[in-house]
């Protein structure tokens, strides 16, 4: 009774108004500096100035001109593909298992999957680069894509957990029942009903792997060096313009990942996700 | 006789691998993690143990030597207690502004509400490089603020608020925000609010209506944000790497330059052994307060 009467009152409620005031100070705070770099990459001049001083797509000229950025995307992508497919695959299995029924240790193998996601990332770092040394993986690719999937798979698996919670697997256990294998069942009866959740996996596994700084500055060599390492690299000399740019083409290519899930998916699920 | 022995055996093992079949799922993920993560981890403590003869070379041994040197060398302590202030700081300050504005999210509604969670989830989207150097820009002596401030008239002098520990907390606060507040969001999300409209028809006043119900079963979950938030400030790299000062170095800064620049990797590794271990013991105290906490709830 009393709530309703002061939802009525809203307009001219004191602590309402300062929450929403905190509320809209610290969004802001999240996206100053992702709107900020944005700008800065399309100023005509030569140094970092507010407000810019004019439009101009010189910097993203400078990018795409420049072998050595177009090199380091590629590798970026050369990463995060294969470290999107791996982790998918094998996060959404173990989340199947997890979800599908209780036995005992569940808790563990919880653990063991979601440790690595919550350690520092420097720490995989370095106890990567000495075990990729020892194995004859230094500077491959392969180190940094596996080094990723640390992070990338327990991701998946969180977010699969998710889409499986409303799961009925009695379906499943009736096609076993009617005659198929389990790896029929899995691609006809399972991964049907669960392709929008696996998809979104997919890209948060693609982003993760996308921008992962801590892991890839221990594992890259200059060959396989990635756009964050290497925008940290040039931002230990200058702030240059050409790295807005650089950042605003990660944005973007994040974003147009996260714009094909959102499509598919609808906006709702990832929001809540 | 022996062929028969054999043969159960064999019955045996087509026993055990028929019970477990079903672990058979987690084996990809499962191996990934040990082979790539524990096993790396082990060697890693054994590195930690050696002997440091001179730039990259050491001598297997079994001595606490560099454990002992992090620990009571003042120049190390130093650097822990400078790195547990700038956690302990990015903890409270996520926390006390965090809760609020949790609470405003949760109990809005509709497309707002939809567009609040986006905006949380924006930054965990964009990598943190690339904050990073929008902060830069922000707050650089050209930048952002300055500018403006210049503009009006308030300063002569641009202010100097990058490489300081300012930038590094402002830093890490965005890393750790989004965060504290969707864990906050979520616990707030499943407090059955009938129970404070019930409080509230008994009498209640808000404030304490809010402080005795809202409060007191989101103390868990801000348990919980809380040890997040000192984990991820207490173990960053990239932020007091690059937005930090040179004098001022916390625990990871020391890490990474034992092991790249100075080469000496035994004391790397039980610093950075040190750092897995303190990350470890506060995982496992958010885990106990979780289960304890999803109790509280019921």
């Amino acid at each position: 009774m009393k709530l309703e009467k002061e939802k009525r009152n809203k307009r001219f409620d004191l602590p309402t108004l300062l929450l929403a005031l905190c509320t809209i100070v610290v969004l802001l705070y999240l996206l100053a500096p992702i709107l900020i770099t944005i700008v800065v990459s399309f100023n005509k001049g030569e140094f970092i100035m507010f407000p810019p001083s004019g439009f101009s797509l010189r910097w993203y000229k400078a990018f795409f001109g420049d072998y050595m950025w177009i090199m380091v995307f590629k590798n970026s992508l050369e990463i995060a593909i294969p470290t999107m497919l791996v982790s998918t695959a094998f996060g959404v299995l173990a989340a199947l298992g997890y979800m599908k029924r209780n036995f005992r240790g569940r808790n563990a193998v919880n653990l063991i999957i979601m440790i690595p996601f919550l350690v520092p990332g420097i720490i995989i770092g370095i106890s990567l680069l000495m075990f990729v040394h020892k194995i004859g993986l230094a500077g491959t690719i392969t180190s940094v894509v596996a080094g990723h999937c640390l992070w990338a798979i327990p991701t998946v698996f969180l977010l699969v957990q998710g889409v499986l919670a409303g799961y009925d697997f009695n379906v499943e256990d009736a096609a076993r029942d009617l005659g198929a294998g389990p790896i029929k069942t899995f691609f006809l009866i399972t991964l049907p009903r669960i392709r929008i959740g696996v998809f979104i996996a997919m890209i948060f596994s693609f982003i993760t792997s996308f921008g992962e700084f801590n892991i890839a500055l221990f594992l890259t060599c200059p060959d396989t060096i990635t756009m964050p390492v290497q925008i940290w690299n040039s931002l230990k000399y200058e702030v240059s313009p050409i790295v807005a740019a650089v950042s605003t083409v990660m944005i973007f290519t994040t974003f147009l990942a996260i714009g094909i899930g959102a499509k598919l998916a609808g906006i709702r699920k990832i929001a809540g996700a | 006789m022996q062929s028969h022995r054999k043969h159960k055996w064999a019955e045996k093992l087509f026993e055990i691998y028929r019970k477990n079949r079903s672990f058979l799922i987690f084996l990809p993920a499962v191996f990934t993690v040990v082979f790539f993560f524990f096993i790396p981890i082990i060697a890693l403590l054994r590195v930690s143990f050696y002997h440091f003869v001179s730039m990259g070379v050491f001598k297997p041994a079994f001595s606490f030597e560099w454990y002992i040197k992090f620990l009571t060398d003042p120049y190390y302590i130093d650097i822990i207690l400078y790195t547990l202030k700038i956690a302990f700081f990015v903890t409270s300050i996520s926390i006390i502004v965090g809760y609020p504005v949790a609470y405003y999210i949760v109990r809005s509604s509709g497309i707002k509400k939809i567009i609040y969670l986006l905006i949380i989830i924006i930054p965990l989207w964009t990598n943190l490089i690339v904050q990073i150097y929008g902060w830069f820009v922000i707050l650089g002596e050209k930048g952002f603020i300055n500018t403006i401030l210049l503009g009006i008239g308030i300063t002569h002098r641009p202010l100097s608020m990058v490489f300081c520990s300012f930038s590094v907390v402002i830093g890490l606060l965005d890393v750790v925000f989004p965060w504290v507040l969707l864990v906050l969001i979520s616990v707030m999300e499943g407090i059955n609010w009938s129970i404070i409209e019930a409080a509230r028809d008994l009498g209640a006043g808000r404030f304490k209506s809010f402080y005795e119900v809202t409060f007191k079963l989101s103390i868990p979950g801000i348990a919980i944000a809380a040890l997040f938030a000192f984990v991820w400030s207490f173990g960053e790299y990239a932020v007091p790497s690059l937005l930090g000062s040179s004098a001022l170095r916390t625990i990871s800064i020391e890490v990474a330059d034992q092991i790249l620049t100075n080469l000496n990797w035994p004391f790397g590794a039980s610093i950075a052994f040190i750092l897995f271990s303190i990350s470890v013991i506060v995982l496992f105290l958010s885990n106990m307060l979780s289960q304890k906490g999803a109790k509280y709830m019921r």
